[in-house]
């Protein structure tokens, strides 16, 4: 992936972050944005999901990020 | 009266500072402030306020009115775990010179997806891999939900099974194309 970014390919990523520790090694969310921040602006969340037992538990969010709002306006 | 000012001031520079930081830095903050607030906020309410800033709508929109300006132009969209193809179907029918090259390594789900795009003939490239950092073989978890197969192992449970696969990188896969317009990744925290 990292010569497609390097060659300014990929326009836009609708990625998911995870909050929830479910598996080892993951990247979680801020993780995720901090390093796509570097190339893409970060448009929103798409969806975002919290547990259903346990109030305020944030499990995954989708986010989207543009690399050319602009050409798309 | 100066310790006064002292705070006044304090609290502008505080907010300034983050009002100023990114988008990302302030959703960042936005989630750190609700997820502390615990019980006195409601879910739903956050969550309604966070996705009314949402772009995925506008961004297909904008997919769909570009698409509409270069007949000539498909808009290729990679997906990165397919599973059955729920949000293939959805871009393949909304944006109608779409095409989409999807990853899906879990053998059961992949053949599901197969079923489910094979109206969409030639507009669909299925893989039966896993995206990865490498070009070889690898190791699947499989969970009882098949949508929380991964790569990685996971600290909660038991994999059912482990099954052996095919992993490529998508510098490989996607040699050969110019321009990706949208690349979903959607592969449990891989």
């Amino acid at each position: 992936m990292q010569r497609c970014l390097r060659e300014g390919k990929i326009h836009a990523i609708l990625t998911e972050g995870m909050f929830e520790n479910f598996y080892s090694g993951q990247s979680t969310f801020f993780e995720l944005g901090v390093m796509l921040e570097k190339d893409f602006d970060f448009c929103g969340f798409t969806s975002l999901k919290f547990s259903g037992d346990k109030p305020n538990k944030l499990l995954w969010v989708d986010a989207l990020f543009t690399i050319k709002p602009k050409e798309l306006s | 009266m100066n310790s006064v000012w002292s705070s006044i001031a304090n609290t502008v520079a505080s907010m300034k500072n983050f009002l100023s930081s990114s988008i990302f830095e302030f959703y960042r903050k936005m989630l750190v402030i609700h997820l502390n607030l615990g019980r006195k906020w409601d879910n739903s309410l956050f969550a309604f306020i966070l996705l009314i800033l949402r772009d995925e709508k506008s961004y297909i929109r904008k997919l769909q009115r570009m698409a509409r300006n270069n007949h000539d132009v498909s808009t290729l969209i990679v997906i990165v775990g397919v599973h059955h193809g729920e949000t293939t179907i959805q871009y393949l029918e909304k944006i109608p010179n779409s095409i989409v090259i999807g990853f899906e390594p879990n053998e059961d789900s992949f053949e599901v997806a197969k079923l489910n795009l094979q109206r969409f003939g030639n507009r669909v490239k299925l893989l039966n891999k896993a995206v990865g950092k490498y070009q070889g073989t690898g190791r699947l978890n499989l969970f009882s939900d098949s949508g929380m197969d991964s790569l990685l192992p996971s600290v909660k449970t038991e994999a059912q099974y482990v099954h052996a696969i095919e992993i490529t990188t998508l510098d490989f896969e996607l040699r050969n194309y110019q321009r990706v317009d949208l690349l979903q990744i959607d592969c449990q925290g891989y």
